[in-house]
């Protein structure tokens, strides 16, 4: 195929199938968790039914909120989904291909995407005024600051080895080249499942599933929206957390098509499937087995992570 | 435009200052020519920095000598590439400034007109004659002018809390500008001339040691200037006490002469004439720039009033600067991979320099239109000003977003680059040195995760949810020319944001006069002017495009609000928030200090917060009359450090009075003892 | 197994073993503590069979199977009957704040490394990351024993510092022989049974636990 048309195709193939994926991915954990409390639970394709209700709906705004409040959505959809075109999915070419991606950005403007769309919720949550949403944003916002450090040591503890932090460049590297899968590997591997709990908001850092002001952190923000902006706001979250599933298996499971060949581009969009199933798993399986931690015992859960990714860098430099 | 432009500036920061005492009775008219003056001034500025910036890589310094007018020193004026970029970030924020200040004076009607005048274009004018500085005495001579114009327009208001402010800053100033008249007149009498060339060439054959130690005392004196942690405390009480484009200068601007005091003392006079700098050097800045930008955005996230809270913001950037400094001093002339390394370090805390003079001042100046309108700057009680105040609101929010390092405005292009040169360093040196590094990288992380929770708490607390007090309900909207100023910042922090590689051209000519080598325009607008790149080694390296990752905000954002957003035929509703059934108050918004909670009590080892709890019951001691509630977070570096200087020199005080005996004839002994003495030891030989 | 692939091996299992030990430091239940150094224990034991394996030592499976039984199993099952018996409230006050415990723990890692790398003129048996971790391990243990009021969890630190002596000796010579290895766990043991005694004893007298016998200075 001609190859500047090539360089345009991957990004949006790749994020068109992120967002389609997402909300499957939200009702697959939902399903998994229903089954393993013993109920019989939604079907997966929920999400996306309730997705289109939202849309059908009108909206109702609070008196003390104004034009901004409608604006926030549709940015921090934006924003996730700019979010989503910076993992690769199934198609990875290396450093050997690096010249012909198109320079969307790397894991840095990942994390930066990700923190303006919680910027904005934030921000959105105070208009209304009421104390819901300034406890939401001030839970939030405090989650965010502890998992910021952690998480850029856990992207730069691979960064190191690989020479960059273009997502797409990393995942290109077949694991062997790095060197094996080895003690830095699983400390970092570590940190970043439990930052995959804290960002994605389940439990034991959040629980999605409930509207008590007192225990929630990301819900509380979205609790003044209606209709079609809650329809964005719900639909970012869930490609928030398929494309934090896609970071992990990037930096940890890159098993990605090199070359644009089918039979390569279908193994690495089977391993892609393969991996993603695996992580819902592990996300349905913490959500069942654990409680929600109090809030003012947050920093001492996140903290775990901060100091394994530390060693993980540890590990690789010394 | 060469030397003329140097002389057309001065003139008419000269002339704005000759209106001020000319025409001191004219009132308004005063202050509007007066500010006119500055924005010419300013404007000859930005044209001589530009054409400076972008006439060629390595056009020689324009050099004016001037005839003698002190008998010891000739006074040298040079612009090279370095001085061009700090004065095209001076120009830029003086214009916003000169647009803004009339009619905000007006409004705040507590000072005269000449004072402000004299003092804002006085001011001014000694910033880029600091830059200009081709000798010792110049610099000297024009860093104390710019401390006491800046003292001026911090008491200028009258008000008591204002006096103080200005007694600490200027005993802190003047510290600090003691500390550098020692090391520059050690230099001079090493030289045997004040000339910044004969400096350098004899800087040469200075002893490590004697080099390191004459770093470090500048470093001190320029700290205190910079408001590097523990030498910050002027800070957060001097730049809200003056004026808000005053204050917007002073935090823009002037904290970053002393930047540029440790780059020209640092990278240029003081540096060996080949190979590396000392490494401790690199280490002390980069550890101070750390530990800097960690606490400043700690304590800014505890304040309440506004301008306060932007002051310890400036003291977090500071660090962030530092950070790319010291990276710079860290691997410059190393060879190979390091140089090009140091070059990007320097060039990601020069953009920053830029980025933060421009969203700071434009945060500075809401925060000015915020305290026009409503006369308080205490968070608490305002609110709602987004409805009643839409330009202000919106301008701040881009501010907001920009000094929070997010995509895709500025701040983001400059931490990102800071980053790469972290990570890039830390792969380049490994073991120790690369985890102290990386180290750092985690810090900067905190840093910017604390940012945006205190801009969220700022802005959402101010502009956001209901008024709090009738001063917020009854506010106005700034004045279209104080709008104007303001305006113009955004859009310097939106175009560079967006833009960044245009920017590069720049930074060019200061990164090569430092460091030689190959300019940030080759190594990180590599691949066009729209994308970024940063690579440590040939062969791989990370490249973003922020004009990419804006438009396809945009892009996804648009599409968005026509699919889903835009039909009108669905029904929209307004309603009070539900608040439990009861009727909205504005008691019921979040305020800044609940706001901070979490925080406060998780990095409470570095806050101290001490809270008093007092009850008084009624009848029973089951039913509370009343429940006082008190928090305080007090700078720590104030309480552990400064008290405990203070009472120590009260204690010497307090003995040297007790002996002290109020008759003349003991005193005249006195000099006639040190007179006997200097002769004995310094008149023989 | 050649003992390259048991290098390897071990290498991830010193991986295992750090992530252990932060969840140890980290705990605020005595339960989680006792339950994740049975488990770090399971682990030192796969590495001694991996590295027996690889070597065609008896002695190493020998002592993987006691450290099997003993920390494992015997132990845990101790520390849980004191908690039975006393009736202690299982939540876990430290005594220095958590922040400061991660810099230490952080600290004490880099040291650990920088140790490890002065001692270069030891022939290891297990190269590469093995010895600091061991290192690290056995310090961190130590800092989990400083920083814990409960009484208990000074003795969960003790084991788990005694894995990170084991993992030392391992990545050091074949482990040390064997008479030494029952040694020592004989003394842990003894150890163990002294301060479920002691404990019990001064819970069931005075009432109160061993952390606040700092009340009886003069």
């Amino acid at each position: 195929m001609d190859p500047t048309l090539t360089r345009w195709i991957w990004p949006l193939v790749q994020t068109a199938l992120l967002v389609l994926l997402g909300p499957l991915v939200t009702g697959l954990i939902q399903k998994m968790k229903a089954r393993l409390q013993c109920r019989r639970g939604a079907g997966i394709l929920q999400p996306y039914r309730d997705l289109l209700k939202l849309l059908r709906k009108g909206t109702v705004q609070s008196d003390t909120s104004g034009s901004f409040f409608r604006v926030v959505p549709v940015l921090v959809l934006g924003a996730t989904c700019a979010a989503a075109t910076l993992v690769p999915v199934f198609f990875a070419p290396g450093t050997a291909g690096y010249a012909s991606l198109l320079p969307l950005g790397d894991a840095l403007l990942l994390a930066g995407w990700f923190a303006l769309a919680r910027f904005l919720t934030a921000i959105a949550a105070l208009d209304a005024g009421g104390a819901f949403g300034g406890m939401g944003a001030s839970r939030e916002m405090t989650v965010a600051t502890l998992v910021e450090p952690a998480l850029i040591l856990v992207i730069f503890s691979v960064a190191i080895v690989a020479g960059t932090t273009d997502l797409r460049v990393i995942a290109g590297h077949p694991v062997g080249m790095r060197g094996s899968f080895g003690a830095a590997d699983l400390l970092a591997l570590f940190a970043m499942l439990i930052l995959l709990l804290a960002e994605t908001g389940r439990i034991p850092v959040d629980n999605p599933d409930t509207h008590l002001e007192l225990t929630m952190l990301h819900e509380g923000m979205l609790l003044e929206h209606s209709g079609p902006g809650l329809g964005c706001l719900v639909l970012a979250h869930h490609i928030k957390q398929i494309v934090l599933i896609a970071f992990v298996q990037a930096l940890f499971f890159p098993w990605k098509a090199a070359t644009a060949t089918s039979h390569a581009l279908i193994m690495g969009l089977g391993a892609f499937l393969l991996g993603t199933l695996a992580l819902s798993v592990f996300l349905a399986i913490v959500e069942s087995s654990y409680a929600k931690l109090r809030f003012f015992n947050l920093p001492q859960f996140l903290s775990i992570s901060l100091l394994s990714s530390f060693l993980a860098v540890a590990l690789r430099l010394l | 435009m060469s030397i003329g432009g140097l002389w057309i500036m001065l003139g008419a920061y000269g002339a704005g200052a000759a209106v001020s005492i000319l025409g001191s009775r004219w009132g308004n008219a005063t202050r509007v020519l007066g500010h006119v003056a500055l924005f010419l001034g300013a404007l000859a500025g930005l044209a001589l920095a530009i054409q400076r910036l972008t006439g060629g890589a390595l056009q020689t310094a324009i050099h004016v000598e001037l005839p003698h007018l002190f008998p010891f020193a000739n006074l040298v004026l040079t612009l090279d590439g370095l001085s061009a970029f700090f004065l095209l970030i001076v120009s830029i924020v003086t214009i916003a400034a000169a647009i803004y200040g009339p009619a905000y004076l007006k409004a705040h009607s507590g000072s005269s007109p000449a004072v402000e005048v004299l003092g804002i274009n006085i001011f001014v004018a000694s910033m880029a004659l600091v830059l200009c500085a081709g000798d010792a005495m110049t610099f000297l001579l024009a860093w104390e002018g710019m401390t006491l114009a800046s003292y001026v327009l911090v008491v200028s208001e009258g008000k008591e809390s204002n006096t103080r402010a200005g007694l600490i800053y200027m005993i802190m100033a003047h510290a600090g500008t003691a500390l550098l008249m020692v090391v520059f007149l050690t230099l001079a009498v090493h030289a045997g001339s004040f000339d910044f060339a004969a400096i350098r060439t004899a800087a040469a054959a200075l002893s490590g040691t004697e080099r390191s130690v004459l770093f470090f005392l500048a470093l001190v004196g320029l700290g205190a200037k910079a408001g590097v942690v523990p030498l910050h405390i002027w800070l957060p009480q001097a730049h809200p006490a003056a004026p808000s484009h005053a204050s917007a200068l002073m935090s823009g601007v002037m904290l970053k002469m002393a930047i540029y005091g440790i780059l020209r003392l640092g990278l240029d006079l003081l540096a060996p004439a080949t190979g590396p700098l000392p490494p401790s050097w690199g280490w002390i800045v980069l550890a101070l720039g750390a530990i800097s930008a960690i606490i400043g955005v700690l304590y800014a996230l505890q304040q309440h009033d506004l301008k306060r809270l932007l002051a310890f913001h400036s003291v977090e950037n500071v660090g962030i600067i530092l950070m790319g400094v010291g990276m710079a001093m860290l691997l410059a002339h190393r060879g190979g991979v390091a140089d090009a390394l140091a070059a990007l370090g320097l060039a990601a805390a020069l953009l920053h320099t830029l980025n933060h003079a421009a969203f700071k001042g434009l945060l500075f100046l809401c925060a000015g239109v915020v305290q026009t309108a409503t006369h308080i700057l205490n968070m608490e009680e305002l609110g709602g000003l987004a409805r009643r105040m839409p330009w202000t609101a919106w301008l701040f929010l881009i501010g907001a977003v920009a000094i929070s390092a997010l995509p895709p405005l500025n701040g983001f292009v400059s931490e990102w680059m800071t980053f790469q040169t972290l990570i890039l360093a830390s792969a380049y040196l490994r073991s120790g040195s690369g985890l102290a590094v990386i180290a750092v990288a985690a810090a900067l992380a905190l840093t910017g995760g604390l940012a945006a929770a205190c801009f969220v708490k700022a802005f959402g607390v101010t502009f956001l949810g209901r008024p709090r007090s009738t001063h917020a309900a009854e506010a106005v909207e700034g004045a279209p020319s104080m709008l104007a100023g303001m305006v113009l910042l955004a859009t310097v922090c939106v175009v560079i944001g967006i833009m960044p590689g245009y920017a590069m051209v720049f930074l060019d000519s200061p990164v090569m006069r430092l460091l030689g080598g190959v300019g940030p325009s080759q190594l990180v607008t590599a691949r066009g002017p729209l994308v970024l790149l940063a690579s440590g080694s040939p062969g791989t390296g990370t490249a973003v495009s922020m004009t990419a990752a804006a438009v396809l905000l945009g892009v996804v954002a648009l599409v968005a609000w026509i699919v889903v957003v835009w039909p009108r035929t669905l029904a929209r509703r307004r309603e009070p928030t539900w608040t439990c059934g009861m009727a909205p108050q504005s008691r019921f918004d979040y305020t800044a200090t609940a706001f901070a909670k979490p925080l406060r009590f998780i990095f409470a080892l570095l806050y101290q917060p001490k809270r008093t709890v007092r009850k008084k019951t009624g009848s029973t001691p089951y039913v509370l009359s009343q429940l006082h509630w008190q928090s305080d977070v007090v700078d720590l570096a104030l309480v552990h450090f400064y008290n405990h200087i203070q009472a120590g020199v009260t204690r010497v005080a307090n003995a040297i009075r007790q002996r002290s005996t109020g008759r003349i004839h003991d005193y005249i002994g006195f000099v006639l003892i040190t007179l006997l003495i200097t002769l004995l030891v310094f008149g023989r030989g | 197994m050649s003992l390259d692939l048991a290098a390897h091996l071990i290498d991830i299992i010193g991986a295992f073993l750090l992530i252990t030990m932060i969840v140890i430091l980290e705990a605020g239940d005595l339960y989680r503590a006792i339950y994740t150094m049975a488990v770090q224990s399971v682990f030192i034991a796969l590495a001694g069979a991996v590295l027996g394996a690889a070597t065609h030592n008896t002695d190493l499976w020998v002592i993987a199977g006691l450290t099997l039984v003993v920390k494992v199993f015997v132990l845990p099952w101790l520390l849980l009957r004191v908690i039975h018996r006393m009736r202690i409230h299982h939540k876990i006050e430290p005594l220095i704040p958590v922040t400061a415990t991660l810099a230490i723990a952080a600290a004490i890692v880099m040291l650990a490394f920088y140790l490890s790398s002065s001692l270069v003129s030891l022939k290891q048996v297990i190269t590469g990351n093995a010895l600091p971790i061991g290192i690290a391990l056995m310090l961190i243990g130590i800092l989990v024993m400083m920083s814990r009021r409960t009484a208990l969890m000074q003795m969960v630190g003790l084991f788990a510092s005694e894995n990170g002596i084991f993992f030392t000796a391992m990545a050091i010579s074949q482990g040390m022989p064997l008479i030494i290895e029952i040694g020592v766990t004989l003394d842990v043991i003894l150890g163990a049974l002294v301060m479920g005694v002691i404990i019990l004893r001064v819970k069931s007298s005075i009432g109160s636990d061993i952390a606040d016998l700092d009340q009886l200075k003069g």
